[in-house]
């Protein structure tokens, strides 16, 4: 109970859901012995708890009470026009993403043509194989611009934690 | 010296974005959540003047008994359509409209975890919108079967038309879309918020967001994949849902509902959330019951998943009192947000300008949708209501009485963080009267037809004693309605013909958003005020005061 206590408000909320879905999974099950409404009841609690214990593991929280008590962080400015240092950190490389002042990425047409795309092949199921060949080539050509540019962004952020 | 009024930073005033054109590119390849958040927010307003047009038309043609200015299957197409677009194109993109700009603004963040998904998100959705209207260009015309598309009417034998397939497919894509959008606001909440912003000093916007999120994630899969098993049905030849294959027609209704359900609480959390940031800075109070209010947003969220038969009293095949008790049970957090709500404002310094006066609309909109929502929750009068323009009545005062006038309240609250400049306020007057008048006489005529028995999606009706009369009242009402539209559309264009000239603060409000320019720079802040409470901005001017 008490580790139940000490869990994250982040996992607390996941872990009430899913309290939720299996209780009244179970109470609906013995009141109607209906199967469609208790699986969809049901898999919402499990759904819920796979998040939740998820969470647990990664729980800041239970981080925080393994380690050593660290240097609490420097309290953030509140001098209106001063680099906030909380949202920076990428100065001096030259890199892909959009600004100096936080990790954005290049402005990029791909979710643009991966969504056309995808539209397009969608309607592939009603009008035959046409469009999907149509949707195919956006599709393709968004998700390599996409996964080029995430790449180059890794690299970046690789170099950038080695520089420190 | 306010928020209003302090200098801006260098950083913060420039918002250059490398590689940014200031043209139709820069909307197409932008991943800024800001603008994205303007995307959704044009493209859902846009779907909803269409939808709202569809409104006039089957209202024009219900004027008075007889008129069939339109035929069977053009009204059909009609409710179709307008039951989709402002629930799926509208109602949904509204949620993902305001998350979008909001969220990262109000827990400190840069922008979205997922930036480049979050423009994914909203290209799925604007194209399955318009896949979804491309049925009118269809042969046999648009989808036909209500936007609840129950079976055996939605089966091929029953709706011929490739309307409907597009229909599917359209809805498919922006489910995708809403859920590839939730998984974004769950992880920007969870793992961007600035340093000393727990949860429990989050903004209650942010809280309902997140819940609606989550119920997204749970309740969307079921409608995709009823939509996938009905394209199946009617496209492949399998048998899900008929019944002289070995199919069964009600789990259509229970996988629809349980997403459909849910998506009511989807659509009116985070206008909840909306109020509750609207009311205390109105009131010049905290929120009252902050607490409460977190935990009756996370008990309406999980109490949503199991309410979902209560929209099939009447196919005798679910356990009454279950979904009768668990329908009464959940106005009870409900109602402690209106108790807050109303908490807040009580000996408050009131003020009343368009924001606030669309969010205490809301608030007496949205009890009398609550009120008659409890009454078709209890079985026996739920069989008399259903399928009657009472059951018509009650969801728009939920979903208009409180959504719409939730998103109204936001557009007007946060328009001049947006772009800098303010809607004038005698256009928003006119506007909110002109839609609280014609809210009125639309909808309250349809709870007595209703009553007396006037079934909906009918193209023409008796003339029964009275039912003339409510019909046209209902008629003027929804023509004033659509002429409400009228101010606000030119606040927007008075307003954005003129230069930006409101500062960071201009309502002297709480959450963070308030602490950076107007509208933001790229990045969104330059620095970050102390955050001890779920007011941060309030209590920095506070403390230079």
């Amino acid at each position: 109970m008490r580790r139940l206590i000490a869990l994250s408000q982040e996992t607390k909320v996941f872990l009430l859901m899913a309290a939720f879905g299996f209780i009244v999974a179970a109470i609906y099950w013995f009141v109607s012995y209906e199967p469609a409404g208790t699986i969809l009841l049901a898999g919402f609690g499990l759904a819920t708890a796979v998040i939740a214990l998820l969470l647990a593991r990664s729980d800041p929280t239970r981080r925080r009470a393994a380690a050593p008590r660290a240097e609490p962080p420097a309290p953030p400015t509140t001098d209106i026009g001063q680099a906030d240092t909380t949202v920076s950190g990428t100065e001096g490389i030259d890199r892909p993403f959009v600004d100096e002042t936080g990790r954005l990425p290049d402005p990029t047409i791909a979710p643009f043509a991966v969504g056309a795309g995808l539209a397009l092949a969608a309607t592939g199921l009603v009008f035959g194989l046409a469009p999907v060949i149509v949707g195919a080539l956006p599709l393709a050509w968004g998700a390599w611009t996409w996964l080029s540019s995430a790449g180059e962004e890794l690299i970046a952020t690789e170099v950038e934690d080695a520089a420190g | 010296m306010t928020a209003a009024d302090t200098p801006i930073g260098p950083a913060g005033a420039s918002g250059a974005v490398r590689g940014e054109r200031g043209d139709l590119l820069t909307w197409l390849t932008t991943t800024d959540h800001k603008r994205i958040g303007i995307l959704y927010l044009v493209a859902s307003f846009g779907f909803f003047l269409v939808g709202g047009l569809l409104a006039l038309g089957m209202r024009a043609e219900l004027t008075v008994p007889g008129l069939q200015f339109v035929d069977e299957q053009t009204y059909d197409q009609a409710f179709t359509m307008h039951g989709t677009i402002m629930m799926f194109l509208f109602g949904t993109p509204m949620v993902a409209a305001f998350a979008n700009y909001l969220v990262p603004l109000q827990v400190g963040a840069a922008d979205m975890v997922f930036p480049r998904l979050n423009a994914l998100s909203f290209w799925l959705f604007l194209f399955g919108g318009v896949i979804v209207l491309s049925g009118y260009l269809a042969v046999g015309g648009a989808a036909d079967v209500g936007w609840t598309g129950y079976v055996p009417n939605s089966e091929l034998h029953f709706s011929t038309t490739t309307g409907t397939d597009l229909w599917i497919v359209g809805l498919a894509l922006t489910g995708v879309a809403t859920i590839l959008g939730a998984i974004n606001f769950t992880a920007t909440i969870y793992g961007r918020r600035a340093p000393g912003m727990s949860m429990l000093r989050m903004p209650m916007f942010c809280w309902n967001i997140l819940v609606a999120s989550i119920l997204i994630l749970f309740a969307f899969p079921a409608l995709t994949g009823a939509l996938a098993m009905l394209l199946f049905d009617r496209r492949f030849g399998a048998s899900f849902f008929d019944p002289s294959e070995g199919g069964d027609p009600v789990l259509w209704q229970h996988l629809f509902w349980f997403f459909g359900h849910p998506e009511v609480y989807i659509l009116a959390l985070p206008f909840f959330g909306i109020i509750s940031e609207v009311i205390p800075v109105f009131s010049r109070k905290p929120l009252f019951g902050y607490r409460a209010m977190v935990f009756a947003t996370i008990f309406i969220g999980a109490y949503s998943m199991s309410v979902w038969a209560h929209h099939m009293f009447t196919t005798a095949a679910i356990n009454l009192p279950f979904f009768a008790l668990s329908s009464f049970i959940i106005a009870v957090p409900t109602g402690i947000k209106i108790f807050n709500w109303v908490g807040t404002m009580f000996r408050g310094k009131l003020t009343f300008p368009t924001p606030m006066l669309f969010a205490t609309g809301f608030i007496y909109l949205f009890v009398i949708g609550g009120i008659t929502g409890v009454i078709v929750a209890s079985p026996p009068l739920d069989f008399h209501f259903q399928d009657t323009y009472f059951v018509v009545a009650h969801l728009h005062n939920v979903l208009v009485g409180g959504s719409v006038f939730g998103i109204f309240a936001g557009v007007y609250f946060w328009f001049p963080k947006i772009t800098g400049r303010r809607l004038d306020e005698r256009l928003g007057k006119l506007h909110f009267w002109s839609w609280l008048v014609g809210f009125i006489l639309t909808f309250l005529p349809q709870y007595q037809l209703g009553a007396d028995g006037m079934p909906r999606r009918y193209p023409d009706y008796a003339a029964n004693p009275g039912w003339t009369e409510l019909n046209a009242i209902s008629t003027v009402g929804s023509l004033l309605l659509g002429l409400g539209m009228i101010p606000f559309l030119a606040a927007v264009v008075l307003a954005l013909r003129r230069p930006p000239d409101q500062g960071n603060d201009p309502w002297e409000a709480n959450s963070l958003e308030w602490w950076t320019t107007s509208p933001p720079p790229h990045h969104n802040f330059t620095s970050l005020p102390p955050i001890r409470s779920e007011r941060p901005v309030f209590d920095a001017r506070e403390s230079r005061r």
